[in-house]
């Protein structure tokens, strides 16, 4: 049987009907990830993961209920903490890093009864759009090996597609899950800032980051999202906020919902090539039942400027317990303590990851602090303001999630700035801390993937995932 | 000339807070265990980790505050503040740089004069350095990391060395007594790092001001400003100028010396913490944690004066350590002679505690015991020389002093025989006692015993009266 | 492009603890002199009076001073390149 074309759905009821067990699975997806190796999405397959397949079929052998998630095997992005294994954000100065002890949602995977199969490749830190700020090579594209499989999740997107496990987990900042979901066709959600605890996930912008899944499928990202979800004493900025049942609104139809288009989006689109696919979609809501609606966020502009002096503030900050002296490698040659720090960074940080926290250190010295990083917060909260606003007038607003399909490799690694600008469209969701997920919903010009973001107001990932199962199932691309 | 000059100085102290775990983890806090056995991913700063504030920490640094008259914020934010070095695992402190807890506030000295906080704010303490000489090593230990503190900065109004260990001698009580911190200098419970310039008098702006660091004890402090000041001073007189710098002082050689730091790299880059939202501290909150502050020394010292007219110097010796007051105070809800209680305390408990291996009086005699003794005394069951041997008896044995009395025969008695002549002697001086207590038996024995106790001033044991009364009445 | 000094570079670089060579401080200055050039765009926006009410954490969820098991000695050192009878290691620091 074919796993790789199953959704997770599916193979849990496989699992819960004792037609695969999960040493089956478990070694099915080793030799898959074998197999396309050459992808380069997979970092590490978990040499303990055969073994705790077995332990979970002797299980199944004398319970006759199983948990949730029971034998399930998931990818997780290399910035995830799992005890006892490597974790090293795909840099050299973590290349040794035995994780002590569980991500949270770690935790909550294991006792659902998932197996934890190995880590995805990833942009260095989670500092980049296109996994090849990766100190251990770049992850191509699924459908297109001259392409990036993009970033920074671009190994756990790219393992989705290629189906080698159930479903992966990645983490988004400024699009870290929905940009390389898009590019290689695949369901990526970044949920509500605070619904999903971030205890060990290795901080890259605090105020920003979120875990999430990528899945095939809309309704697989529910089930995902019931067993990650939650308020997590070890995380104060997680939400208190009660956890529905995320599956409890699929199979809803569109009728009469509000699609908030934002005038400033509209604009934008009218600058990519695919206006014509966007307002093929448009109509294909009106024909449903929706109602489209255009709505303004007045300084939407402004979503990339402010992410580019807040995400590289905080990750300057966060950084510097990378160090040379705790838990990473040393360089050598270092000999005083100044050395000791500057040498080990120096040498084992890559180039981008340096030069935001130069940045980063930039917006928040002395001098710059209140024209940067304090007037980038305050926008930040200016723009929550503008979209709460207009999901007064609306239940979802959609934009694109990229301006195209996934670039060719080293087509924009050596201007940054025009790296940043791949990130308009999805920075708006971690600013305004609301969930957004990413669906693909039409093919470009070279016949890959085109990736829909749909937002909801905050905590309504409900809402969100069912329009997406919703277009996912009914909208192929409809002329 | 010196006295042509004035000094002016302010203080930053930290002071270590009381709680059972650190503040931003609940790893314990506690000192001198073996080196990062006290320790988490949070605390070690591990990757992705976060910090989840400790509730005792900020009810503490509160009550520190309310103790010193400051105003308490009514958000508590923290910041960030960033700098390379061994003993902080995250390259920043999680500190307060906007918002401080408490606002204000101050001690008055006994010249009357009013030294003013700036503010105390809460921050968490980095780890232990152990430098070694020999090996040309650092060694690190984050026990220490994480541990909560209260930084309290004062404005420059100290104006000598005097002043200020008067000062720190004073708000250490207040913490202690306030029971939010132990202060013990010893265990860097509490530091002091001192801002020292001078002025000639009259000179409306502060002259350069020199940093000394981390002084450990009072006397570094008053040795450490002493000698600061006249360095100053002649610095100046010469022509020369003050350098604004960190010095450090050597308590052997009992100088400042200049440490070699680069100034200009002191750009914290403060930024508000994003790993919390910030916590309300409502009215009621401040008032709850009003509640549980326990007596301040001066309000005390007013009522051991005014209520109990204890004499001044009395007073002011049981209010010199916390543990002496409130020994004092839980021996008044035993028994309330507080001139009594005084006396035992300053004489016989002082003394055993400054020889003997004892940390507090409670580790001599339990406020009980002790009280029980007193009791014996004052309803004359003991005589004094009997109490004294009694209370040495109860230290040794740790046994309850009723008991060893007992035991030991040490309450003075009425023997058997006497209690049966007296009660004989009644009857025969009023025989209608035998037919009364035939119809009223009670009422009767109350009687007898009633005489017998009048005859021996109470000392006669009642139940045996009692026996002996209904043996020959039937 | 905004314009940065060498000097800021060097402060910089101090401030993150990196040694740049020659080479690299020069593709340094050129990024960022972009990238703050570009990020300079927030100066156009109007802030005054902007408020967003956020939530607050109540002092009933802080947490409570209970002690938990950490980590061993010897977990906590574990990743570490350089110790010593469970301490961690680095040169001699100056003061």
């Amino acid at each position: 049987m074919e796993f790789a074309n199953l959704s997770l759905t599916e193979i849990i009821e496989l699992i819960q009907n004792r037609k695969v067990t999960a040493t089956e699975l478990v070694s099915y997806y080793i030799s898959r990830i074998q197999k396309f190796k050459a992808k380069n999405a997979v970092l590490e397959v978990f040499d303990d993961a055969l073994l705790i397949a077995k332990e979970k079929d002797d299980f199944a052998k004398s319970n006759s209920t199983l948990p949730l998630l029971h034998g399930i095997p998931v990818l997780i992005k290399d910035n995830i903490s799992y005890k006892g294994h490597r974790l090293t954000c795909a840099s050299k100065f973590l290349e040794n890093y035995v994780a002590p002890y569980n991500a949270t949602v770690i935790q909550k995977l294991i006792d659902a009864g998932a197996i934890i199969l190995g880590r995805t490749n990833m942009d260095e830190f989670a500092m980049g759009g296109s996994t090849e700020n990766s100190a251990f090579g770049v992850a191509k594209n699924a459908l297109d090996d001259s392409r990036v499989s993009g970033g920074s999740s671009g190994g756990s997107a790219c393992a989705t597609a290629l189906g080698l496990a159930c479903f992966t987990l990645g983490s988004d900042t400024g699009g870290s899950i929905r940009q390389p979901s898009s590019f290689n066709g695949v369901v990526g959600l970044k949920p509500t800032y605070g619904r999903v605890s971030r205890y060990g996930l290795v901080a890259f912008a605090s105020s920003l980051d979120q875990i999430g899944p990528i899945t095939k499928t809309a309704e697989d990202t529910a089930i995902v999202m019931n067993i990650i979800a939650g308020n997590d004493e070890k995380d104060l900025t997680s939400s208190q906020i009660n956890v529905p049942d995320f599956t409890h609104k699929l199979g809803n139809n569109i009728s009469g919902l509000v699609f908030g288009i934002p005038t400033e989006i509209l604009n934008l689109i009218k600058k990519t090539k695919y206006f014509d696919k966007y307002q093929k979609l448009f109509n294909y809501i009106n024909s449903q039942g929706g109602i489209l609606k255009e709505v303004n966020i007045p300084h939407y502009e402004m979503s990339l400027p402010v992410y580019y002096v807040l995400a590289p503030a905080e990750a300057a900050s966060n950084l510097g317990r990378f160090d040379g002296i705790k838990y990473t490698k040393r360089d050598e040659s270092a000999y005083s303590i100044d050395e000791i720090y500057s040498f080990s960074r120096t040498k084992y940080f890559g180039e981008e990851v340096k030069r935001r926290i130069m940045l980063g250190n930039f917006v928040l010295s002395s001098g710059y602090y209140d024209a940067y990083y304090m007037k980038a917060k305050t926008i930040k909260n200016l723009l929550k303001t503008e979209v709460t606003k207009a999901l007064d007038e609306c239940d979802v607003i959609l934009m694109p999630t990229t301006f195209g399909e996934a670039f060719k490799i080293g087509e924009k690694s050596t201007d940054p700035v025009s790296m940043y600008a791949e990130d308009m469209f999805t920075i708006f969701a971690n600013l305004t801390e609301l969930p957004s997920i990413s669906i693909p919903f039409d093919k470009g010009v070279s016949g890959l993937p085109l990736g829909l973001q749909i937002l909801g107001r905050h905590f309504d990932e409900e809402t969100i995932i069912s329009v997406a199962d919703y277009f996912q199932k009914n909208y192929k691309e409809k002329a | 000339m010196k006295t042509d000059y004035e000094v002016n100085i302010g203080l930053e102290i930290h002071a270590e807070l009381k709680t059972k775990t650190k503040i931003f983890c609940s790893c314990k806090n506690s000192f001198g265990d073996k080196p990062n056995t006290n320790v988490c991913p949070v605390c070690i700063g591990l990757p992705g980790t976060l910090p989840v504030t400790n509730k005792q920490a900020v009810i503490l640094a509160i009550r520190a505050g309310l103790a010193l008259g400051s105003r308490i914020s009514p958000h508590l934010l923290f910041d960030r503040k960033h700098y390379f070095y061994p003993d902080l695992p995250k390259a920043y402190q999680i500190s307060q740089d906007k918002l401080p807890l408490c606002i204000g506030g101050g001690i008055k000295l006994d010249s009357g004069k009013f030294v003013r906080f700036n503010h105390i704010h809460l921050e968490e303490d980095a780890g232990k350095l152990i430098h070694d000489t020999f090996t040309d090593q650092t060694f690190i230990d984050y026990n220490r990391g994480g541990v909560p503190l209260i930084e309290c900065v004062t404005e420059v109004d100290l104006s000598s060395a005097e002043e200020t260990v008067e000062f720190l001698t004073k708000l250490r009580q207040t913490l202690i007594f306030a029971d939010v911190a132990n202060c013990k200098m010893e265990q860097a419970g509490m530091r002091c790092d001192v801002n020292l310039s001078v002025k000639k008098h009259g000179s409306s702006e502060l002259g350069t001001k020199v940093e000394m660091k981390n002084l450990n004890s009072f006397k570094s402090v008053y040795g450490a400003i002493k000698y600061e000041m006249n360095r100053q001073i002649e610095e100046l007189e010469k022509g020369g100028k003050i350098v604004q710098e960190t010095r450090k002082w050597d308590e052997t050689k009992e100088i400042t010396t200049s440490m070699r730091k680069k100034e200009e790299s002191k750009d914290y880059r403060y930024m508000p913490e994003p790993d919390f939202i910030s916590i309300n501290i409502s009215p009621k909150d401040i008032d709850k944690i009003r509640n549980t502050l326990p007596m301040m020394p001066e309000e005390r010292f007013k009522k051991y004066t005014e209520e109990y007219g204890l004499p001044e110097q009395d007073a002011n010796l049981l209010i010199s350590e916390k543990d002496y007051s409130d020994y004092f105070d839980n021996c008044l809800k035993l028994f309330f002679e507080p001139k009594t209680v005084a006396n035992w305390i300053m004489t016989d408990l002082l003394k055993l505690l400054k020889s003997a291996n004892f940390n507090t009086l409670e580790d001599i005699i339990s406020e009980e015991y002790l009280c029980i003794i007193l009791k014996l005394l004052a309803d004359k069951k003991i005589t004094r020389p009997v109490a004294k041997e009694l209370f040495e008896k109860t230290i040794q044995t740790k046994n309850n002093p009723l008991e060893i009395a007992k035991t030991e025969k040490m309450l003075s008695t009425i023997s058997s025989e006497q209690i049966c002549k007296i009660v004989d002697q009644i009857i025969a001086e009023k025989p209608e006692l035998k037919s009364e207590y035939k119809v009223q038996p009670d009422k009767i024995t109350n009687f007898i015993v009633g005489g017998v106790m009048k005859q021996t001033q109470g000392k006669a044991d009642a139940t045996f009266i009692k026996d002996y009364v209904s043996k020959i009445m039937n | 492009m905004k314009n940065i000094s060498d000097r800021q570079i060097e402060h910089l670089a101090e401030l993150s603890a990196l040694k740049l060579s020659s080479d690299e401080k020069i593709k340094m200055k050129n990024d960022l002199g972009q990238i703050l050039g570009f990020v300079d765009e927030i100066n156009k926006c109007n802030t005054a009076g902007v408020n967003y009410d956020e939530t607050e954490i109540t002092f009933a969820e802080l947490r409570e001073d209970k002690v938990k098991p950490g980590l061993k000695q010897k977990e906590a050192t574990a990743n570490a390149p350089k110790t010593e009878d469970g301490f961690f290691v680095v040169t001699k620091v100056v003061d």
